[in-house]
């Protein structure tokens, strides 16, 4: 095996280790964004984009944020995505009225809620991943949760 | 009740499980190196710019007029045609791709024709998506576009914000509606001002006109348009649209997404009183668009589609389109003869036959802007169709008449490739090139000798061996002609060998 054959093994090791690393970071990012059944292609879109451009991407401080804007980017033309409803999942302690009110929020206040509070990204994460500031995050997330409780009709002082 | 945020995370817990792993794509393409991903919208527009040129030269129009200055926005300049009257000035060809828009490059705009001029304001850059470099920006200008004099003049500035969200826009008697979010305004093309509205109780992604009232069904709303304030609709379900709302001259038909569930439904304004309808079955209702013909909605997911007919509250499935599936979702607008529909760079009509014929000057196509003059229930005879031009993501906008089309020889679709005929050509012969059948010649008896082949992509010279997949995972490759024989291929000889059984063109003889 020469130099070449080596730096390929260890190049394919490295990116199969990110994607192990990842790619479930990614899915449930994407589902919440762009729907349960559009989140695989973004997912896919990230991905391939990723192994193309690897050594691009491998040099990223927050490659996560830079793929879900890829996976976003190439997705998001396409109609919205839909969440299945709780009952469908068996999960009781959530409403079912949740889906509807996340569905109504705007693309930005959907995507900053569910990155914060859905899939525990850092503000720095998301405001990489959504071209924001820190706290214009934090402002859309305070948005889409005052919007979230007065939907779910949630007593905030209980 | 636990609170929202356990709840968030509750079924992001439970819902992520559910979908799939993604495979390792080096797995699956091993090689590491820097290839062209599949990028459909692009593949399309970079085509669509080789058919704007092409058409350009068949419509006999500047390619580029030396002073594309806007001018000032005259107060007379919706007043010279009355309302009802619309000019026609495309040609024998039925399309004439218009001068380019005033506008950066940007996408998901707000149109509407005015009864006089085409409006578009407003949209979105998305860099990445559109191959572009620089960040992703929002816009708050417009332009307008008066087909008599061929011109566009830019719209005085507004007091809508710039924000990512798509802007939707409907004209009526009083000016345009424009809506951004809950923020609205309306704009008068008569003096080219504007004037901020009350806000939306909630973010609009409609607006339906119904003459009484601007009705929107995202905001739950009905805007008044001497007061400029809105009142709740009346037992308005909440509801997240999968198609802009149709109006029928009589109820708001609405499809929408309701606790998650799939659900259509009828509103009669007069009566304020909401009835469930049926939904199209077999269609993808996450790409469903949806048109009043005057007579029935006609919806499609791109692929299929379906007719419904409000007095048997029932759905009768159409033939399925001439166009292939467009994975951006499906466009589709109400003219003279029935509708009209575009995939990526492939346009279709449907006639009352309910025949679809392909269309042989394909543009991309992201929206439909019919030459709607009032709130008749006929179907405009016209449309806007308005795209983007890439690689330069500039916009594009072109001025159609379907029913030159319906005139005009035949095309034969083929695959994903429409042959546009010449007059008076003929259909002679074809034959299977190689020995597994899946090449074909195709020879047709033409007074020029040429005839034109066009991808549904939107390219009118196909290059060599350009390799397209169709919906069903075939490739096709089409072959550069500039005589009478055509030549396609398909890896499927089945279906190669029905392009000539299914051909409409008859032989010669």
């Amino acid at each position: 095996m020469g130099v070449g054959d080596n730096e390929e093994a260890n190049d394919a090791a490295g990116f199969d280790a990110f994607v192990v690393d990842v790619e479930p970071r990614l899915r449930r990012a994407f589902i919440g964004c762009r729907g349960a059944d559009v989140a695989p292609d973004a997912v896919a879109e990230a991905l391939a984009y990723a192994w193309e451009h690897w050594e691009h991407v491998r040099a990223l401080d927050n490659p996560s944020g830079y793929l879900f804007r890829v996976g976003q980017s190439r997705t998001r033309r396409r109609r919205q995505g839909v969440l299945p409803a709780p009952t469908a999942l068996r999960c009781a302690e959530v409403e079912p009225a949740l889906i509807p009110a996340l569905m109504s929020l705007s693309d930005r206040q959907r995507t900053a809620v569910w990155l914060v509070h859905g899939c525990d990204w850092s503000y720095a994460e998301v405001a990489d991943a959504m071209h924001l500031s820190a706290s214009a995050v934090g402002t859309h997330v305070a948005r889409a949760l005052a919007h979230l409780r007065d939907q779910l009709e949630v007593d905030t002082n209980v | 009740m636990s609170d929202v945020i356990d709840q968030l995370h509750s079924y992001a817990d439970a819902v992520t499980p559910t979908v799939g792993a993604t495979p390792n794509p080096r797995l699956v393409n091993p090689a590491p190196v820097q290839r062209p991903v599949r990028r459909p919208l692009r593949v399309a527009v970079i085509a669509a710019v080789i058919v704007v040129m092409a058409g350009l030269v068949v419509a006999g129009v500047d390619a580029v007029r030396s002073d594309p200055t806007p001018r000032a926005h005259g107060p007379t300049s919706t007043s010279a045609t009355p309302r009802g009257t619309v000019p026609m000035p495309v040609d024998s060809s039925g399309v004439e791709i218009m001068e380019r828009p005033p506008l950066s490059p940007r996408g998901d705009v707000a149109a509407a024709w005015t009864g006089r001029e085409l409006m578009i304001w407003g949209g979105d850059l998305e860099a990445f998506n559109m191959g572009l470099s620089g960040p992703d920006r929002s816009f708050t200008d417009g332009a307008t576009y008066d087909p008599t004099t061929r011109t566009w003049q830019a719209m005085a500035s507004g007091p809508l914000p710039a924000t990512a969200t798509t802007p939707v826009a409907v004209a009526t008697p009083r000016g345009v509606v424009i809506a951004r979010d809950a923020k609205v305004a309306i704009w008068n093309p008569e003096t080219n001002s504007w004037r901020a509205l009350a806000d939306a109780p909630e973010p609009v992604s409609d607006l339906t006109d119904i003459g009484t009232a601007v009705i929107s069904v995202s905001a739950r709303s009905s805007l008044d348009l001497g007061s400029g304030t809105w009142q709740p609709l009346p037992n308005a379900p909440r509801t997240v649209l999968m198609a802009p709302p149709i109006w029928t001259g009589a109820e708001l038909i609405v499809f929408g997404l309701r606790s998650s569930e799939s659900a259509a439904a009828a509103y009669d304004p007069r009566s304020r009183i909401w009835r469930a309808i049926p939904l199209p079955q077999g269609l993808n209702l996450n790409a469903l668009s949806a048109a009043w013909d005057g007579q029935r909605v006609v919806a499609t997911d791109g692929a299929r589609a379906a007719a419904y007919l409000t007095a048997d509250n029932a759905w009768k499935p159409l033939p399925p389109l001439p166009t292939r599936y467009s994975e951006n979702g499906s466009s589709i607008a109400a003219v003279a003869p029935g509708a009209v529909t575009a995939g990526p760079g492939a346009v279709g009509i449907l006639d009352r036959a309910d025949h679809w014929t392909p269309l042989p000057y394909p543009i991309a196509v992201q929206q439909f802007v019919p030459l709607r003059t009032s709130q008749s229930s006929v179907a405009p005879s016209q449309v806007f169709m308005i795209g983007t031009q890439y690689p330069s993501g500039l916009l594009a906008a072109a001025l159609v008449d379907p029913t030159h089309w319906l005139a005009a020889p035949p095309a034969v679709q083929v695959g994903l490739v429409s042959v546009a005929l010449p007059t008076d050509a003929r259909f002679v012969d074809a034959a299977v090139l190689d020995a597994n059948g899946s090449r074909l010649r195709v020879r047709l008896s033409t007074p020029t000798g040429a005839c034109v082949i066009t991808s549904s992509y939107g390219s009118s010279v196909t290059p060599q061996g350009w390799t397209q997949v169709d919906a069903a995972g075939r490739d096709w490759v089409t072959h550069p002609t500039t005589s009478d024989v055509v030549a396609l291929s398909c890896e499927d000889p089945v279906i190669a060998q029905s392009i000539v059984r299914d051909s409409p063109v008859s032989p010669v003889g």
